[in-house]
């Protein structure tokens, strides 16, 4: 019966998607109105083919993917890093939280600008945008994972012998798990939108240079493929963070319901 | 010298005077209980003891050693919370074997000792399971079984079988008794139910507002309590005020403010009883009736006061609502307090 549901749920899906494509196609091309500003799916498959065979897919995807990928890697690591220290210290976390609260109201788009001045047209810019979107989130939810970490687990491990360094690596870091991985979760978006953003602004590669290229020649097929691969590109990243969630969560009840909630939100 | 000893314990919270001077002993291998409603200061004794809260004033020893202000991990002192407290990223076997890795204890003999703890508490076949799969009862189980393997020199129980149902509780009270006896293990419970603390202890404290109202062994405590707080905690005494116990007997009762009898010595008959020099005689209604298992319980009005009598019940209806009863109670049943 499940099952049943489940295959009628994912033809429903797939039935919908085939049509908008071909709704799109046909209403394109009877001219339903102009196509030049929405381009139409045989044009933008036609496009794709030639973006890869004149290897600009690839290296475009790389540049953008090691942009985001990298900034990805420092935001977690240094946003865990402050987390635990800012959670761990409780003086330090109360004088600083208020700052890093206020720097994050900052919408980042209008200091992009000036991280390309301060760090140039190359990837550094891009990769620091992104990072730096990404450091807020996993920040946030590293300190409220540790704010959130049962106090009667810390005195337990304290009881059975275990040191502030070890308790930090096998109760607080852990417990706060989830929290973590919810804001690498949205970190990982974030870092595509950090690293397009920076290649809009100023960049010679990279989907956002592309996209900016492109649509300044009309040329929509050309940004409707860009949009496609990053359109993949995300649904491959959630589908691997679903994989690994799973396993480092292992833990958890599976009708843990608290969770499933939050990511819904 | 006796093994743990508070020495004049003061506790406050803010301005919340919770332990009073509190003076306690307890001998090597005994199991203590200490018992009180809730917010009574008896949890924060045994987190003092832990180190998990820090005393105002006062002394603690444990093992002929001041340990006021040591670092809890360095007391060697194992505890149990009502909510289990298990690592819930652990399985059972790791979640076991945690204080022993903390204490940098070689493989092997971490592999025996959490084997021997798990036939202990009867967990065979669960090591690989997360706390999230086990029962509350597995899990206080693996918590009980976390605490023995690293061999503390006291092991305390902060209200362990409060969130568990009550046959299940029954089966691990006798099952943390066994290993007490077997492991020889000090141990301190916490609890407020007076049944559990009987069941258990070789000493219970009572304690009342921060202060130990009376100390002894379940039958002193039960038997011979000091005062009516005492015996309104344990054993359902009715508790009469001197001047209405006066005039139930018809003439001036000297003594103390008040008058205690437990239920169960109190006799019931549909017949009176006729005079006799040992024994108080009573006589009124029926108002309620309360089965409580092994024993029925009746309340009867008596026209002063109301008064609770334990019967036996031996599956027959004795007494109906709204009946004339006849009661009598040996005169050295009634103890004056």
């Amino acid at each position: 019966m499940e099952n049943k549901k489940k295959y009628f749920i994912i033809i429903i899906r797939l039935l919908l998607i085939g049509s908008f494509i071909l709704f799109w196609e046909w209403s394109a091309r009877a001219e339903l109105y102009n196509p030049l500003f929405t381009s139409y799916p045989s044009e933008i498959l036609k496009d794709l083919v030639e973006f890869y065979t004149s290897g600009d897919l690839v290296k475009h995807t790389s540049v953008t993917l090691r942009e985001a990928f990298t900034g990805l890697f420092y935001g977690t690591i240094i946003g865990v890093i402050v987390g635990l220290i800012l959670g761990q210290f409780e003086i330090l976390g109360k004088i600083l939280l208020p700052i890093i609260t206020a720097i994050h109201g900052i919408p980042q788009l209008t200091l992009a600008p000036v991280y390309i001045l301060w760090f140039g047209l190359g990837l550094t810019s891009k990769i620091f945008l992104a990072g730096l979107m990404v450091f807020f989130h996993v920040f946030f939810s590293t300190y409220a994972g540790i704010q959130n970490v049962e106090p009667k687990l810390i005195e337990s491990a304290n009881l059975l012998g275990a040191g502030k360094v070890q308790t930090l690596v096998h109760v607080v870091l852990p417990s706060s798990m989830p929290f973590i991985l919810s804001g690498i979760r949205v970190g990982v978006g974030s870092s595509l939108v950090g690293a397009i953003i920076g290649e809009y602004i100023g960049a010679s590669a990279g989907f956002g240079w592309m996209i900016a290229y492109a649509s300044s020649f009309f040329n929509i097929a050309r940004v409707m493929s860009c949009i496609l691969i990053l359109l993949i590109v995300g649904i491959l990243l959630n589908f691997s963070l679903d994989k690994i969630e799973k396993y480092l969560l292992r833990w958890r009840a599976p009708t843990n319901l608290s969770m499933e909630h939050k990511r819904n939100i | 010298m006796a093994y743990i000893v508070f020495q004049d314990i003061e506790k406050y919270y803010g301005e919340n005077h919770v332990l009073k001077k509190t003076n306690l002993a307890v001998k090597k291998g005994e199991f203590v209980t200490l018992l009180g409603a809730s917010g009574c200061g008896k949890s924060t004794l045994l987190r003092c003891l832990a180190g998990l809260e820090q005393v105002s004033s006062g002394k603690i020893f444990l093992d002929g050693k001041e340990i006021t202000y040591m670092n809890p991990r360095n007391r060697n002192v194992g505890m149990i919370f009502q909510q289990y407290s298990l690592f819930p990223n652990l399985n059972v076997y790791n979640n076991i074997s945690f204080g022993l890795k903390m204490k940098k204890v070689k493989k092997d003999i971490i592999h025996e000792r959490v084997q021997n703890a798990i036939k202990m508490v009867d967990l065979n076949g669960k090591e690989k399971k997360y706390p999230s799969q086990l029962s509350g009862g597995e899990q206080q189980r693996v918590a009980l079984a976390r605490c023995i393997v690293t061999r503390p020199k006291v092991l305390l129980l902060d209200e362990p079988l409060s969130a568990i149902d009550a046959k299940l509780r029954k089966s691990l009270q006798s099952r943390i008794k066994e290993i007490h006896k077997e492991l020889g293990m000090t141990s301190i419970f916490v609890t407020h139910d007076q049944d559990e603390a009987m069941t258990m202890s070789d000493t219970i404290h009572l304690m009342k507002d921060g202060v130990i109202e009376q100390s002894g062994n379940p039958f002193e405590l039960y038997s011979r309590p000091k005062n009516s707080f005492a015996a309104s905690f344990i054993g359902n005494y009715n508790i009469l005020p001197t001047h209405v116990f006066s005039k139930l007997i018809h003439r001036e009762y000297l003594g103390f403010n008040n008058v205690v009898i437990r239920p169960e010595l109190i006799e019931i008959s549909n017949i009176d009883y006729g005079k006799d020099r040992e024994y108080y005689c009573f006589s009124g209604k029926i108002i309620g009736i309360l089965p409580q298992g092994n024993i029925i319980r009746y309340t009867v009005n008596i026209k002063e006061a109301l008064l609770d009598i334990d019967v036996l019940n031996n599956g027959k209806e004795l007494y109906q609502l709204e009946q004339q009863v006849f009661l009598r109670v040996k005169k050295d049943f009634c103890i004056n307090l």
